[in-house]
């Protein structure tokens, strides 16, 4: 790993010191500056060209995060930040990948599908899984924004409980109970046969 | 849901966790007065609390990951254990990995093993004094040499002589040329024979315990499991790999010299064959085999008699049967000899007929494979595979002249990639780098005078472009990347001057094409793309220089080609955003681009697609395996590329359970979708033509003839019709799916013209009872709903209206059982000879605990056969469900499978309910494909 990040600007790093200072514009000025990573990594990764290699959340997004921040922006208050936003755009690349499974599965060449699968690795159930987790979480998000958050930083960023209370400045049993009543409900609306 | 709904939810949620189970009823109860809905919901919320299934408890990405996480801590290169420092990893196995080291006294190279934690450790240290004991009293050429066995900490380590090689490769692959393997096998057996005359059986002989030097010569490791004949030969307990095991062994019975010979059969008869002998089987089914594998002939007709006959031999059920590893060395003596004459005599003949190029020995895959006779425009087109190695080659680059291919090369295990290199005077493939572990390589480039091999080295994300004299040598750095990703490839340019690659300078990294003056030194900037977009990849230079094609990445697997002059100014776009593009080439007169393109498909297949007419974009491959990384020469009509290999094969197993699967059906590509006729014989789809066609046999497999023709991309879902006249299935000769029929006599296996029945969009016909009509499954209405119409045509009826996919009519009429789209179960409705139809009347009938793969089952008079995909708590097998009884059987546990049973395995269930049809995946991997006449 070099030493230093490719954020020779410094641009992401103040931005992430600005976001902990409580400027919430600045994860959608943030969100632009990272999506083509994460979005090239997700891809870099899931084409299989790496065969064997597991890709949690968390490694992709710690990539990400030492490719792009540098040295001094590295503690482990701008990483929590920045899973933060990272977080939803793993959401986003994520559904994008079930969507497009679906959509390959859904096409008249239902027979023709084994290929993809073998190398996209998402079963069609998993893929119609995820895409109801979204429509789930945007349900969440109107009724409990913090609850959606938790969920996405928890499940998509792959946070622990206290690097998710850390970025979301509250403390971690709030974190342990939302998030437990949040998935208790989400299992719920992701099972199939609630899928109509 | 409104926001004091969902914070009534989470209050009572938490308050009901909190209490005892009594305690939680009468909470709940008192709750519930005044709502009764957020009583179900918080209660099923209290279940799915406890439950662990679910997609949430996993990573998302976890789920499209494979590999599990792996608790041993490796060492690191520069650490030391006593005197042995530490250099790089060379080597995985199941028990452990083996390093490179350097023993700083006597200043030599050792290979040192290192295990996985295990429980048990102690036992496994005492094996390996064993292997030490054993191996050190065998002063043997053909055997690795063990110079100690040292502890550190607790872990014990095992300092070996160090062979420069490679472990045998083996299935899954294509079968490898026979006097290599004959010559490789002949020294296995001469070291085993050797062991066996000192009272020791290797006991674990698997490819990976044969490692080859660079020379050919063979050395045999790992006598880790070894043991002294007469003394614990009968030790309890059972050690060895699954896969390999002689029979006598995975029972834990007494095992002997004829154990080795088993296994080092197995791994012969894998190398021949490309195909495991007993394909599928789990040790436990291993372990009782009542009959003799598939003769490698029939797989591989080059293998000659005298081997075929030795290798049956070797795999004997009874261990006194078996020839010794002596008389097993002397045969392969014999065999190589003989191949020697053979293949003088082949290379001849191909001389004579011209056009063999690289003719190089006994390439032995099908000479069907991808021969297209039926289309003009490719008429001339050759095809034949380079190379046939197990594992993964990928990134092809054709010389200048066209006569040599460079390719990168990673094991089966997918370790370090290195290149290789395969010219007319080359009879195996050159390695040309040693990488150790210095970062993957990707994507190859000749300089226009063909000296010299450019090529994109990865470590972390960064990297560097490299080259390295054609011929081999040390290597040279042209110039860093910051984003090496090693899935965007580099070119020379025609006038030698510059390199085009895609790099990204600055956040946020979005890949840009540059080009890179090599005398200057100098970096210049050739493509911007537009916000958000992933970037531009693949510069591929236009024969005069003058163009670069490059593909730009505007979303998730969203790619076009563009066209952009190399001097700078205006860009066209080539093609339109239709699935994933995964490499292209200018054909050498620079009018067109051979592109590798999902377009309407999920397969890549090669496309040409004509600069002046991109809308008239040709295909010049298709069939089952994904065409990919094309590459061309400037000078030459030839083609380069990598062919990814996907071998599914036809399989039956008697349908009480009771005994073994036999291959029936059997190409190196894929044969699938089997279906008996009354008459007991059967059709099936093959892409050994090229293309998904329908293929007839006889009821044991013989006699194959293929009785389509669509050259198009899918043909899926064959259904006999009940009097055996008609063969149902759906097809897509024109982009859509529609059901077709095709009459067909089966005694003489002569067919008619398929039928369209114009249902479009239709997928998965299944025929009534009567032969009337056809059900169908059809998306027309926004979900998969079935549908029916008459033989003759018309208009189709909707049966179901809460879902259905595919169907099949019980025997008298009266139930249409059927799955629906993505569920794992099947329900029935009235059917078309029921008295008392309700419309839309559906009940389940077969679900939890198993979970029935939407399009892998059938019925026969009394069951459904299906297959059962695995669930945490148990295996995928193919059962079948007594309707009348609600009894479920297993008929094949397919523990070993698991990975490889996706997609549709085509069951079916002969007449007379004796035989179950079904198909696997036996084996996959890529090779390099040559073709000539591309214009």
């Amino acid at each position: 790993m070099s030493s230093t990040g490719t954020d020779p600007s410094g641009e992401i790093t103040l931005l992430l010191q600005q976001m902990s200072g409580g400027d919430i514009q600045v994860s959608e000025k943030l969100l632009p500056l990272a999506l083509p990573e994460l979005r090239a990594l997700a891809r870099h990764y899931l084409s299989g060209e790496r065969p064997g290699h597991t890709l949690q959340p968390t490694a992709l997004v710690n990539e990400a995060y030492l490719r792009l921040v540098s040295d001094q922006a590295r503690n482990w208050r701008s990483r929590a930040h920045f899973v933060g936003v990272t977080a939803g755009i793993m959401r986003r690349i994520l559904i994008d990948h079930a969507r497009r499974r679906q959509a390959l599965k859904r096409g008249p060449q239902a027979g023709a599908i084994e290929i993809s699968e073998e190398r996209e690795g998402l079963s069609a159930k998993e893929a119609e899984e995820l895409i109801a987790l979204d429509a789930a979480l945007n349900r969440l998000e109107v009724v409990n924004p913090r609850h959606r958050q938790i969920v996405e930083l928890r499940y998509f960023g792959g946070l622990s409980v206290e690097e998710t209370a850390e970025a979301l400045n509250v403390s971690p049993i709030t974190v342990k109970r939302d998030w437990r009543v949040a998935r208790a409900w989400l299992k719920g609306q992701v099972r199939p046969e609630t899928l109509v | 849901m409104s926001p004091e709904q969902w914070n009534r939810i989470v209050e009572l949620f938490h308050a009901a966790r909190a209490k005892t189970s009594t305690e939680r009823a009468a909470l709940l109860d008192s709750a519930s007065a005044a709502d009764p809905e957020l009583r179900l919901a918080v209660e099923q919320m209290l279940r799915d609390d406890a439950a662990s299934c679910s997609l949430l408890d996993r990573s998302p990405i976890e789920v499209m990951a494979a590999a599990a996480a792996d608790p041993y801590t490796p060492p690191s290169a520069g650490a030391t254990f006593g005197r042995y420092e530490i250099v790089a990893l060379i080597g995985r196995g199941g028990m452990g990995e083996v390093w490179a080291a350097h023993d700083t006294e006597l200043d030599r190279a050792v290979a040192i093993k290192f295990l996985f934690p295990r429980p048990g450790f102690g036992q496994l240290a005492e094996r390996l004094t064993h292997e030490a004991r054993a191996a050190s009293a065998l002063n043997h050429p053909n055997i690795v040499t063990v110079y100690e066995v040292i502890r550190h900490e607790d872990t014990p380590l095992i300092v070996m002589e160090m062979v420069k090689g490679e472990p045998l490769g083996s299935a899954p692959g294509t079968p490898q040329p026979l006097e290599q393997v004959i010559q490789l096998v002949l020294q296995t057996a001469r070291a085993l024979g050797a062991a066996h005359a000192h009272g020791i059986i290797h006991c674990d002989i698997k490819p990976e315990n044969i490692l080859v030097r660079g020379d050919g010569y063979v050395k045999v490791l790992d006598f880790g499991l070894a043991r002294h004949i007469g003394r614990d030969a009968t030790a309890p307990g059972i050690a060895g790999t699954p896969r390999y095991m002689s029979p006598e062994q995975a029972r834990g019975e007494l095992i002997s010299p004829a154990s080795d010979i088993f296994s080092l059969g197995l791994v012969l008869y894998e190398l021949v064959t490309g195909q495991y002998a007993y394909p599928g089987h789990s040790p436990l089914l291993q372990a009782m085999p009542t009959s003799e594998p598939l003769a490698p002939s029939s797989i591989n007709p080059r293998v000659p008699a005298n081997l075929d006959s030795l290798i049956l031999a070797m795999l004997a059920i009874k261990p006194g049967a078996r020839p010794s590893a002596a008389a097993v060395a002397e045969r392969l003596g014999e065999a190589f000899v003989k191949s020697r004459q053979l293949r003088h005599r082949r290379i001849w003949q191909a001389a004579l007929a011209g056009g063999v190029l690289l003719a190089c020995g006994l390439w032995a895959v099908s000479s069907a494979l991808f021969s297209r006779r039926d289309t003009p425009e490719f008429a001339d087109l050759r095809i034949r595979p380079l190379t046939s190695q197990a594992g993964w080659e990928g990134t092809p680059a054709l010389s200048p002249d066209g006569q040599t291919v460079a390719f990168t090369w990673t094991d089966r295990l997918g370790r370090q990639s290195e290149i290789y290199r395969k010219g007319p005077d080359d009879t195996e493939p050159v390695k040309l780098t040693n990488s150790q572990s210095e970062g993957n390589i990707g994507y190859l480039a000749w300089s226009p005078d063909g000296s010299r091999i450019a090529f994109k080295r990865q470590r972390g994300m960064g990297g560097a472009i490299y080259s390295i004299a054609s011929t081999g040598g040390d290597e040279q750095k042209i110039v860093d990347l910051e984003t090496a990703y090693l899935t965007s490839s580099i070119d020379w340019s025609p006038d030698g001057a510059e390199l085009a690659f895609s790099d990204a300078s600055r956040i946020p990294t979005q890949l840009t094409v540059y080009l890179y003056n090599l005398r200057s030194g100098v970096k210049r900037k050739l493509t911007d793309p537009p916000p958000l977009a992933d970037g531009d990849w693949n510069p591929k230079f236009s024969p005069d220089g003058l163009t670069v094609a490059f593909k730009r990445v505007t979303g998730y697997w969203a790619d076009e080609i563009y066209l952009v002059p190399t001097a700078g100014g205006t860009l066209r776009r080539l093609t339109d955003a239709r699935g994933g593009i995964w490499g292209h080439a200018w054909t050498a007169d620079g009018k067109s681009l051979i592109v590798s393109w999902q377009r309407s498909s999920t397969i890549f297949g090669l496309w040409r697609i004509p600069l002046d007419a991109p809308s008239r974009a040709e295909s010049i491959t298709q069939g089952g395996s994904d065409a990919i990384t094309p590459a061309t020469s400037l000078k030459t009509s030839r083609m380069a590329w990598v062919n990814q290999l996907w071998d599914l094969n036809i399989y039956r197993i008697p349908a009480n359970g009771v005994g073994k699967p036999t291959k029936l059906i059997a190409s190196t590509l894929r044969d699938q979708g089997a279906t008996y006729s009354p008459d007991g014989s059967i059709a099936f789809i093959s892409d050994r033509s090229g293309s998904k066609e329908i293929w007839l046999a006889k009821g044991d497999g013989s006699g194959q003839v293929q009785v389509t023709h669509f050259g198009g991309p899918s043909i899926d879902h064959l259904q006999w019709s009940p009097d055996g006249r008609m063969v149902a299935f759906d097809a897509r000769p024109h982009g859509y799916s529609d059901i077709f029929t095709l009459e067909c006599d089966s005694a003489t296996t002569r067919c008619g013209e398929p039928k369209p029945l114009s249902m479009a969009p239709a997928v998965i016909p299944s025929w009534s009872a009567d032969g009337e009509s056809i059900y169908f499954a059809s998306d027309r209405t926004g979900r998969w709903e079935i549908w029916r119409v008459a033989v003759s045509g018309g208009r189709p009826l909707q049966v179901t209206n809460n879902g259905g996919y595919m169907s099949r009519e019980s025997r008298d009429g009266k139930w249409l059982y059927f799955s629906k789209y993505m569920r794992d179960s099947i329900w029935r409705t009235p059917g078309s000879q029921a008295q008392n139809r309700t419309p839309f009347g559906e009940a389940e009938v077969l679900g939890p605990p198993y979970k029935v793969k939407t399009d892998d089952w059938t019925i026969t008079a009394d069951e459904i056969v299906f297959l059962d995909s695995a669930t945490s708590t148990h295996p995928a097998a193919i059962r079948a469900y007594r309707i009348a009884t609600r009894r479920t059987r297993a008929i094949l546990e397919l523990t070993e499978l698991l990975p490889d049973t996706r997609g549709n395995m085509g069951i079916s269930v002969s007449a007379d309910s004796r035989w179950v049809l079904y198909s696997q995946l036996d084996r996959s991997g890529s090779n390099v494909m040559v073709a000539d006449h591309i214009r």
